[in-house]
């Protein structure tokens, strides 16, 4: 077990910062997940981690140790690549067993381990086994499995799960949870899937162009983004982002409204009168029906009607022709090319430049 | 169209079959029945029986050219072997000027044996190559290879693997290059030492291209003829003969044409013998590293 601490961590290939300066706390225990679009430099920061990528400035600490210039099988961390890269030479058994025989442990006690590993993964039928003769998913816990042998203080995955097909990624998923629990350990996870890293992380952290955007559970991710990249990235569909002036500000709440939408109070956010602003409303809090007092309310001509069974997704292009998607639990009775309204809290809006 | 049965598929097969058959199947079998006849020039073939391979294989001559040859196919083989998995494993390290080196290493490949030949004797001249002003400017003793025969032999065997080395190189370089680079980061992870990375993940891996070149090269190697024909000519007094220069003495200097034949099926016999060593080794081998 052990807890990390990231500061000021930079990085850069030639003249290319990848990494323009991290700064995060990881507790001890705790499941966090690095995400963000591709080429953000998620995987970078996960081995600079593991030690595999040099650390080009800043400061690296795993269990209260300075690790900028240790050897990876000096900072007890343990990797699970999305490759998998398993021996193709050796069997499961010795593929899990390779770290321990290294480092000399005894026989008995590689054994105990390999086969306890074995055990939680469930594959101790498959322990004689070429990586050839294994399916994905099978090679995935191999691969897992040959961390959790190590007993490491930390376990770093880059897009573990990217491989598989949908359905089991989805098992894989839980059983990662799990395999969370049942071990206690610190784990950090690389994925571009928002579905992975909102059900597995404690925390999230949310990478663009080398530099941390958000920090935070999921759900104040979800809930309070601090900005409109982290706003986009987190929820699905994309948030909706229309354009509004600042009419008005008292205290910490600002009256907005555009061509589209009346006039509504949201938090101000720092924004003065006069303004420019997007308003960001998630497509989950636009309700179909007329705005009541206060409320807002977006209408316009249908474009696009999904039934996804347990929601419909409909997207209207307001007067002032935006496009707005809406997220609603039933199945409306809608038609393409007539028109709907929508309605929402005005607190469940977020001002963002 | 569908053939119910082997024959009627034979007419489709055989245009493969008649060339198999008179490019390869019948001069081998002209071969044998001239290695059971005593012929030369002018002279009808007379039954001998196995005379011939007797003859052959109690000769003192053809006896120190398999013995040269097994030295050659053993020291050449192995240092190449052991130069080329060296070189392939530094190209595959990130050798700064990879490109340029890389013809560069290639180039003897391209270079016909002869011309490879004038050069070597004309560096290694006793008198007045600049090999041999190097070696001795440097305090060394000169291979004096035009009359001592362990020299001759030593500069055969230098040339033969300057010849080859390319092929090796290639072969392993490639292999080296196949193996993926994140299995050497999932080492350094288990803690593997660059060494241990060494034994435990290159060398198994690329042990089947290893029997490959080793196979292809004992092949090669032990019918080394030009190499020797253009430095030595086997001589002096045929003391640096190898098998193929025997062969080559008796068909054609001694018009002895049986027992030429004769070599000709010892030698491939040994090359069969070596090759399923090796073909059974790496069969072995492949199965045991199947992915
Ligand atoms: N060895 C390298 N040399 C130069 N640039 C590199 C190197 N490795 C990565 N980069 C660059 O660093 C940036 C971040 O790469 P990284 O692999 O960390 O992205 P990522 O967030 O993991 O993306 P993905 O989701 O596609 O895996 C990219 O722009 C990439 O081109
Ligand atoms: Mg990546």
């Amino acid at each position: 077990m052990a807890s990390l601490s990231l500061a000021g961590l930079k990085k850069s290939f030639g003249a290319v910062d990848v990494i323009k300066g991290v700064d995060l706390e990881v507790k001890d225990g705790e499941f966090v997940v690095f995400v963000g679009p591709s080429g953000c430099g998620k995987s970078t920061l996960l081995r600079m981690i593991a030690g595999l990528e040099e650390i080009s400035g800043g400061e690296l600490h795993i269990g209260g140790r300075l690790c900028n210039d240790l050897e990876p099988r000096e900072r007890e961390i343990a990797m699970v690549f999305q490759s998998y890269a398993l021996y193709p030479h050796m069997t499961v058994y010795d593929n899990m067993g390779f770290g321990l025989s290294l480092n000399k442990t005894p026989k008995t006690e590689l054994d105990a381990r390999v086969r306890e590993a074995a055990r939680i993964l469930k594959m101790e039928h498959l322990l004689e086994r070429k990586p050839s003769q294994l399916s994905g998913g099978q090679r995935q816990r191999v691969a897992i499995g040959r961390a959790i042998v190590r007993k490491p203080g930390v376990f770093l995955f880059d897009e573990p799960l990217s491989n598989l097909d949908a359905a089991l990624r989805v098992d894989m998923r839980m059983e990662l949870a799990k395999l969370h629990r049942e071990l206690g350990a610190t784990m950090i996870y690389v994925t571009h899937d928002q579905i992975e890293a909102m059900t597995l992380a404690d925390k999230i952290v949310v990478l663009d162009g080398g530099l941390v955007q958000q920090v935070g559970s999921p759900m104040e991710l979800y809930k309070n983004p601090v900005n409109k990249f982290v706003a986009g990235f987190i929820g699905a569909p994309k948030m909706n982002f229309l354009p509004v002036k600042v009419q008005s500000v008292q205290g910490d709440m600002a009256s907005v409204a555009s061509e589209a939408m009346g006039p509504i109070l949201v938090r101000s956010r720092g924004f003065k009168s006069g303004d420019s602003a997007l308003l960001g409303i998630r497509p989950q809090y636009l309700k179909p029906g007329k705005a009541a007092e206060g409320e807002g309310s977006i209408g316009g001509k249908i474009v696009l009607v999904e039934r996804l069974g347990t929601e419909t997704i409909i997207a209207i292009d307001t007067p002032a022709n935006e496009r707005v998607v809406a997220s609603v639990p039933v199945d409306m009775e809608l038609s393409f090319g007539g028109t709907a309204e929508f309605q929402f809290a005005p607190a469940s809006a977020h001002l963002f430049h | 169209m569908r053939l119910n049965k082997i024959t009627e598929a034979i007419p489709f097969l055989a245009p493969v079959q008649i060339l198999i058959l008179s490019v390869i199947v019948i001069p081998s079998l002209y071969v044998i029945w001239l290695s059971l006849n005593a012929s030369s020039f002018g002279q009808s073939a007379t039954f001998v029986g196995l005379d011939n391979y007797i003859q052959v294989l109690s000769d003192p001559a053809f006896l120190r050219a398999l013995g040269n040859t097994v030295m050659i196919v053993i020291f050449a083989v192995h240092l190449e072997l052991a130069l080329g998995l060296g070189m392939a494993l530094l190209f595959a390290s990130g050798l700064p000027g990879r490109r340029v080196l890389l013809v560069a290493v290639l180039a003897p490949y391209a270079v016909s044996e002869v011309i490879a030949v004038a050069m070597w004797r004309f560096l290694f001249d006793p008198d007045v190559g600049p090999v041999t002003a190097m070696l001795s400017w440097l305090g060394l003793p000169m291979l004096d290879w035009s009359f001592e025969p362990s020299h001759a032999l030593i500069m055969i065997g230098l040339l033969t693997i300057w010849l080859h080395l390319p092929f090796t190189f290639i072969i392993l370089y490639a292999a080296r290059l196949a193996i993926p680079k994140d299995l050497y980061e999932a080492a350094r992870i288990d803690g593997a030492t660059p060494f241990d990375a060494f034994k435990k993940v290159t060398m198994p891996l690329l042990g089947p291209a290893i029997v490959v070149a080793l196979l292809f090269r004992y092949i090669f190697a032990f019918r080394i003829f030009s190499e020797v024909w253009l430095m030595t000519q086997g001589g002096p007094a045929r003391s640096t003969e190898v098998v193929a220069v025997y062969l080559y003495q008796e068909a054609f200097s001694y018009n002895a044409f049986g027992t030429a034949a004769a070599t000709a099926w010892i030698m491939v016999l040994a090359s069969l013998l070596l090759a399923t060593g090796y073909v059974f080794l790496l069969r072995k081998q492949v199965a045991g590293n199947a992915h």
